[in-house]
């Protein structure tokens, strides 16, 4: 881990794709107001009833991209990066109805690919044929949603799987 | 500078979810208090608070209001604005450096050159140049 010369609350760590490929990416320390997180989990719990907060306390160490690529370890926000990932760790893109647990998921808005996710339960009947995903919303916590149930454009979204 | 008029609440919401820097532009662009805050600052005073406003122990809310100061900024001239961006340094600034560039590559030219031509030229052809960060494009006629 590098601590970064522009700020004490930064660090970066040494990430690479599969073919060696440098990941721009960093940890930071300082964690939100304790009255902005409660402030904002009531207005999305009330905006989105279904969500079920995975974890309790919110953390800026790691952004939603880096708890689907970086192991919870870093915040990867850098949308080529993550296209980075997709190409050389053997991603394949996967339809909808042939999405399963543990497929990965983006939600794209002009190139952009604003948030990720881990599908925890395919789109079937029994969920109003919306996949489950755990996702985590920038500094804020880990969140158990309905795909179409968040602050993230779902217009354009893309399912994953490793597959080599 | 006077941050009355901010929509706080919904900045603060689009901040604490955002995972990227488009992202928070993206939202941050289009709310109307950012924008009034453009109308309401002349650019030396929104750059000059960014610049004193930058230091590694700002808190969340702070960031916020940097983040609306600066974005702000992209709806004032760009030939005003690039000029006193130049000055500030933002590597200390989460996203400050991504988010100048977004800003930047979304300003639009105002400028309007006019040539006196005579009336009939000729056909136009199809645009030699075109950047899709202005709206400047040059053309051939074949007279």
């Amino acid at each position: 881990m590098r601590k970064s010369i522009v700020n004490p609350h930064w660090s970066h760590l040494d990430l690479e794709t599969t073919k060696g490929n440098q990941i721009s990416n960093y940890q930071d320390s300082q964690v939100i107001d304790k009255n902005i997180e409660n402030g904002c989990r009531d207005i999305y719990k009330n905006r989105y009833p279904a969500m079920v907060e995975r974890t309790t306390s919110p953390t800026s160490i790691y952004n939603c991209h880096g708890m689907v690529f970086g192991s919870r370890r870093t915040q990867i926000d850098e949308s080529t990066s993550v296209r980075k990932i997709l190409e050389d760790d053997g991603y394949k893109k996967v339809s909808p109805e042939n999405v399963m647990a543990g497929d990965v998921i983006i939600y794209i808005v002009n190139g952009d690919i604003e948030h990720s996710g881990i599908v925890v339960h395919p789109p079937i009947p029994e969920n109003f044929n919306q996949a489950i995903i755990i996702s985590k919303w920038g500094p804020f916590t880990e969140v158990l949603h309905p795909v179409h149930q968040s602050p993230y454009d779902s217009t354009t979204i893309e399912y994953y799987r490793i597959d080599k | 500078m006077d941050f009355k008029n901010l929509n706080l609440k919904k900045l603060i919401e689009i901040y604490v979810v955002a995972n990227t820097a488009d992202y928070l532009y993206r939202h941050y662009k289009s709310d109307t208090s950012i924008i009034q805050l453009a109308q309401s600052n002349d650019t030396t005073t929104l750059s000059s608070y960014i610049s004193h406003s930058i230091n590694p122990e700002i808190s969340s809310i702070d960031l916020v209001y940097i983040y609306a100061v600066l974005i702000a900024l992209s709806h004032k001239p760009a030939n005003e604005v690039i000029p006193a961006m130049q000055k500030i340094d933002l590597a200390g600034l989460r996203w400050g450096k991504k988010l100048w560039s977004i800003c930047k590559a979304n300003f639009t030219s105002n400028l309007i050159v006019t040539i006196d031509l005579p009336q009939s030229l000729g056909k136009i052809e199809t645009p030699i140049i075109q950047w899709d960060t202005s709206n400047i494009v040059v053309q051939k006629v074949i007279v």
